[in-house]
């Protein structure tokens, strides 16, 4: 054999394992159709043949924490818990409990989706993707479960970016300052997610904005409070009933938007069946966590293997 | 399936020799048009090509890096799908060059894993004479050799070298995949190969 064949067998290795090839496969799908800021879709619509599955979803993997209403408690309208309220009702009284709940603080804005693709994944261990996003900007995230390593998010870095709570449209991140700064009128505001999803059809760029506004991202109060009253102007919104964390609400459209509002803490939690082109992609997602914390996990450092000592580089 | 396809016809080429691929020019074409019209037809280009190119990254970079830079590349050419041009080349070519551009980014961790490499005792030689065995062993024997000579190539010529030996890549398609020209990729590769012919000797070649 001549050196390259003597170069290609030396370097020769066995190929990935499984895990490794289904998480690149997985990455990549997030890419195309997932959490991924350029590539956020237009929201699905289905029947209610959906509603059951999602409440499932929600069912099982719920366990969040969100922002916690003040001492004085939710203003009189909301009705009794597990009672039927109207879309409206739920709409408006989360936007009242809005302006009542504090902010919370920390250094990092976390997130964490759960998301179910209907036919290949297990909906008691749902596959998570974990955000952190600090208030300078700086993200990072983890894949797959709770056990994966936790990487390098930011938007310029070398692995992708998934949406942290600081992006608000297919290429629009947004500064903590200028979230902050977000419209308090919901004209004002409708007006403003619109003008940050400008590829897409405007009825799915607003739910989409809303919803995503109220869900995962760290808008404040009045701002929230705003979203809500323009999610309750909006035609055709169902109520279906209490679900395991709130109210479901069904929006209209092409596509099937459930979301579960809580209208004593006005928080938010989302299932999503998103299609793109006539074809069903994801199963759904639902929201566990979008609060402020001081805590990051221990970030990744590449392994060492067994051979290598560490050593000061040196330039090839 | 369409991956299958992609398997079979790499088995036959043979290494460092300019052989010209159309198994799957047509294949690629129509991959193309499919993930145009569908950006998840895209996975199919990931199921038909992720073999080859954990392949050749794994040729660079320890696994975990290899499996990192070999998810990456696809990630960047999904982004990158608009810059695909069927008419210009395969697929595979403007999936190397990619891969190649990750594996850039990785260099330093490209050294260590070659310097690991270098340290590394020849393993003890195995019973068999079977053809393929020894042919095995006998490379297994001169990786360490061969790993030295690697932190010897300039970036350039370890780009082309490994492109054609681990990436089975033909002097056009390598052109094509870093964007240099035809005569370039001659003359890094020749310089690589004398670089490499310096550290091994005929009984690494024949065992």
């Amino acid at each position: 054999m001549d050196e390259l064949q003597l170069l290609a067998t030396a370097l020769d290795e066995p190929d990935q394992s499984p895990e490794a090839v289904d998480q690149g496969r997985r990455r990549l799908g997030n890419a195309i159709h997932g959490p991924a800021r350029s590539h956020r879709t237009a929201w699905t619509a289905g029947g209610l043949g959906l509603t059951a599955a999602a409440a499932a979803v929600v069912v099982v993997v719920s366990g969040h924490t969100g922002p916690t209403a003040t001492p004085n408690g939710p203003p009189a309208s909301v009705a009794t818990p597990g009672a039927r309220m109207s879309a409206e009702q739920v709409l408006l009284a989360a936007s009242s409990s809005a302006l009542a709940t504090q902010q919370g603080s920390g250094m990092y804005w976390h997130v964490k989706m759960a998301y179910i693709k209907g036919y290949t994944s297990d909906r008691s261990h749902p596959y998570t993707i974990e955000t952190w996003a600090r208030r300078d900007g700086r993200s990072w995230v983890r894949l797959g479960s709770s056990s994966g390593p936790v990487r390098n998010n930011d938007p310029d870095g070398p692995y992708g970016h998934y949406a942290d709570g600081f992006d608000f449209g297919a290429d629009e991140r947004l500064t903590l300052t200028q979230i902050q700064k977000l419209p308090t009128g919901p004209a004002a505001l409708k007006a403003r997610l619109l003008s940050y999803n400008r590829g897409l059809p405007m009825a799915p760029a607003l739910e989409g904005g809303l919803v995503g506004l109220l869900s995962g991202t760290p808008a404040p109060p009045k701002v929230r409070s705003a979203a809500f009253r323009a999610l309750a102007a909006l035609p055709g919104v169902k109520s279906l009933g209490p679900v395991s964390g709130g109210q479901g609400l069904l929006l209209r459209g092409p596509s099937k938007n459930m979301l579960v509002v809580d209208p004593r803490t006005s928080k938010v939690t989302g299932t999503i069946e998103e299609v793109v082109n006539g074809r069903r992609l994801y199963g759904g997602n639902a929201t566990l966590v979008a609060e402020w914390t001081n805590e990051l996990p221990p970030v990744s450092t590449p392994k060492i293997g067994p051979t290598e000592k560490p050593r000061r580089p040196s330039t090839r | 399936m369409t991956a299958d396809l992609g398997r079979r016809s790499r088995k036959e080429r043979k290494v460092g020799v300019g052989q010209v691929d159309d198994d799957n020019a047509v294949g690629d074409a129509e991959l193309a048009a499919a993930f145009r019209r569908d950006p998840e037809e895209f996975q199919a280009v990931y199921d038909r090509y992720r073999r080859d190119i954990f392949r050749y990254v794994a040729g660079r970079l320890d696994r975990q890096d290899a499996d990192d830079v070999t998810a990456e590349t696809f990630l960047a050419a999904f982004r990158m799908l608009d810059r695909y041009d069927p008419a210009r080349g395969a697929l595979r070519p403007w999936l190397l060059g990619i891969a190649t551009n990750c594996v850039a980014r990785h260099r330093r961790k490209e050294a260590r894993h070659y310097r690991a490499l270098s340290r590394d005792r020849p393993e003890p030689t195995a019973g068999s004479h079977e053809n393929r065995v020894a042919a095995a062993v006998t490379a297994q024997r001169a990786k360490p050799k061969l790993a030295k000579a690697l932190l010897g190539l300039s970036p350039g010529e370890c780009d082309v070298l490994l492109l054609v030996a681990l990436g089975q890549l033909t002097h056009e398609e390598v052109a094509q995949a870093l964007d240099i020209s035809y005569g370039t990729v001659g003359s890094r590769l020749n310089r690589a190969r004398a670089k490499l012919r310096q550290v091994i000797d005929q009984e690494d070649l024949h065992g």
